[in-house]
């Protein structure tokens, strides 16, 4: 096996170097173009030729622009009920999504029929609201609106005002959520009715590209009113009831966040969502892994409330620590680990777990040491990727592989340099003890010091 | 956007349209690909004032297509559509019956060898062997030490020659038969 670079390359599944054919370059080029909500109206209503190759997903939902898709679900999510349960697809009211299936000739006659004219800008006038909405932007979002704008939905015939709109915002921006206009057409002279589809990581589990349209008057280059007239959200609701029910079996608190629904959501809501909506993906709603997380969040909580009891009994007896890095000469006793609380507060740092995956029995994390040592030495948080090995509640093993070592180790290595013209001694004990786990509080507050001024000082 | 950055998004998307998709389709099936290249440069053109423009613009889409890949991965996943990512990328591309069988299993053994590497370390290795990019643009591309990647090359090779090893070892001892892709 003395070659395996050429292995690896001859089992390269896509060899040739210009796998799209010039059409298809063009028909993603188009579809790029279209997404981004830059052609102008007049391309948008181009009607897709039927012997273009047809995709899945943004495609065929780019060919059906213009079908008035209903789903009560949705107006759900914009009635301002005060019942404790929510969302848009899980009530008895809800009428369940059926995707409507037009034959493409209907499209293209429904997208060519005599268009009004749209005043220039109007375009541009609903990007700048949704631009605004997903940003999170309040200034920007009321800025973009008229003075007596509403927006409406389906059923009821409910408006909202903008302090619901600057509260849904602020849940789209929490969640990472974008807005793209995908595609409008002229419904008079003042209204654009525009698809747009929602994307990030809460949106995609829900399996489908979220799709919405929006009827949208402007008026001066402002948006006076939009109403939306349905969504492709069959699974919205009740994927969010199960991401809800299972986040309850270990972090009810912030399950409890995701309830703040169907007021409207706010930051909170979307913050908790996107914290463990991908989560609950990666998991399957796995039952037991939930147990673990459980743990696993505990652990972090105590972490960073400085609380070494409970933090204590979350590791196991005989419990083991072992990085990427170490001999067994130099490995984390279960000792050391337990003074992590102490060492972060020596630090002013904060730990942070996330992008949780299951790995068997084992649970791959993300973790962050968020603080100001981190952000002198790498100008991000420390990362590594951590397994946590969980039985019967307490955690047995946590390996540990440090994803910034190397530039840790350079930085770090320049600091004590520079600190060694400063302060010798201080030098000397930093060096000896630079490592997060092999700390003490009298080297963590040194570090603590010099990283940031070494920073401060331009980094010399 | 002015006429003048879009005609200059559009010849960074025809520079680079062909690279950015072969990485998708490397990691997926060629239609989901198609979806997944508009996604890159959607962000290109979102992004268009802020990204690199020249020799890094391409470093800058593998990034974007990186986190791409992964989020289509992920709900493929949840909907348990296709089975492991090995499995997945060498059905994706077989075009018909495949007339060198050997070195087809061969083919299939490393990508199923890949697939059991961590998955930064698969990430490396596929970014240097098959996209073709440079140790050093990679430690770029992943905030990584150019020596960090060296290691990782040398341990993932290590690796692979020790699966590989005992994939042929097994490939001596187990017949082939046609729906393994044998021929009859």
């Amino acid at each position: 096996m003395s070659n395996v670079s050429e292995l690896i390359r001859s089992a390269n599944p896509v060899p040739e170097t210009n796998p799209l054919s010039d059409d298809e370059v063009n028909a993603v080029l188009t579809l790029t173009l279209t997404r981004s909500g830059d052609m102008d109206v007049k391309e948008i209503m181009t009607p897709i030729e039927p012997d273009k190759p047809k995709w899945s997903g943004w495609l065929v939902a780019a060919a059906s622009f213009g079908v008035v898709v209903l789903v009560a679900g949705l107006a759900l999510l914009l009635t301002r009920s005060t019942t404790e349960e929510l969302p848009p697809a899980s009530t008895p009211t809800t009428v369940a999504f059926s995707e409507t299936t037009v034959a493409e000739d209907e499209v293209t006659q429904t997208t060519t029929a005599a268009a009004p004219t749209v005043p220039a800008g109007s375009l541009a006038a609903v990007q700048n609201f949704v631009a605004a909405m997903s940003s999170g932007d309040e200034e920007a979002l009321r800025a973009s609106v008229g003075p007596s704008f509403g927006y409406s939905g389906l059923v009821g015939d409910m408006v909202f005002n903008m302090d619901d709109l600057a509260s849904w915002s602020g849940a789209l921006a929490a969640q990472q959520s974008t807005i793209t206009v995908d595609t409008c057409t002229a419904a008079d002279e003042s209204t654009l009715s525009c698809n747009e589809f929602h994307n990030g990581p809460v949106e995609s589990t829900y399996g489908v590209p979220v799709q919405w349209s929006v009827h949208y008057e402007v008026i001066d280059g402002l948006v006076a009113s939009a109403s939306a007239v349905g969504c492709t959200c069959p699974q919205w609701g009740d994927v969010q009831k199960e991401i809800r029910a299972w986040v309850r079996t270990f972090d009810p608190e912030q399950a409890e966040l995701m309830t703040s629904y169907p007021v409207f959501p706010d930051a909170a809501a979307g913050a908790a969502l996107l914290k463990y909506a991908p989560m609950w993906e990666s998991f399957e709603g796995d039952a037991e892994a939930a147990v673990a997380l459980g743990v696993i969040r505990a652990y972090e909580a105590a972490a960073n409330a400085g609380d070494v009891d409970t933090f204590v009994t979350l590791l196991a007896p005989g419990m083991t620590v072992s990085r990427d890095f170490d001999t067994n000469a130099n490995a984390v006793s279960r000792d050391q680990w337990a003074q992590l609380p102490d060492r972060l507060s020596a630090r002013d740092s904060v730990l942070r777990i996330e992008g949780c995956d299951p790995k068997g029995i084992d649970i791959d994390c993300d973790v962050y040491r968020t603080g100001p040592i981190g952000s002198a030495i790498f100008f991000l948080p420390m990362r590594d990727t951590q397994t946590f090995s969980v039985v019967d509640g307490q955690i047995l093993n946590v390996h540990v592989v440090c994803q910034l070592c190397e530039v840790q180790g350079q930085n770090g290595s320049t600091i004590i340099s520079w600190v060694r013209t400063l302060d010798a001694d201080a030098a000397q004990v930093m060096n000896q003890t630079w490592i997060f786990e092999d700390g003490t509080p009298e080297s963590d507050a040194l570090w603590l010091k010099y990283a940031v001024l070494w920073n401060e000082a331009g980094r010399p | 956007m002015s006429r003048e950055n879009q005609a200059q998004f559009e010849a960074l998307y025809r520079a680079h349209v062909q690279q950015v998709y072969a990485y998708c389709m490397r990691r997926s099936s060629r239609e989901e690909a198609k979806d997944m290249t508009s996604d890159v440069f959607l962000q290109a053109w979102r992004r268009f004032d802020d990204m690199p423009h020249d020799e890094g613009a391409l470093f800058w889409l593998y990034s974007v297509a990186r986190n791409v890949v992964y989020n289509h991965d992920r709900s493929r996943r949840r909907r348990k559509r296709l089975n492991a990512k090995a499995a997945s990328m060498a059905e994706s591309h077989v075009q018909g019956p495949e007339p060198q069988v050997v070195r087809k299993a061969e083919h299939e053994a490393v990508l199923q060898a890949l697939a059991k590497l961590p998955k930064t370390d698969r990430e490396i290795i596929t970014l240097v062997e098959w996209e073709g990019l440079q140790r050093q643009q990679v430690a770029e591309m992943l905030f990584l030490s150019k020596s960090a990647i060296d290691k990782r090359i040398k341990r993932a090779h290590r690796k692979l020659a020790v699966a590989l090893d005992a994939t042929s070892q097994d490939a001596l001892t187990t017949p082939v038969t046609a729906e393994e892709g044998g021929m009859e």
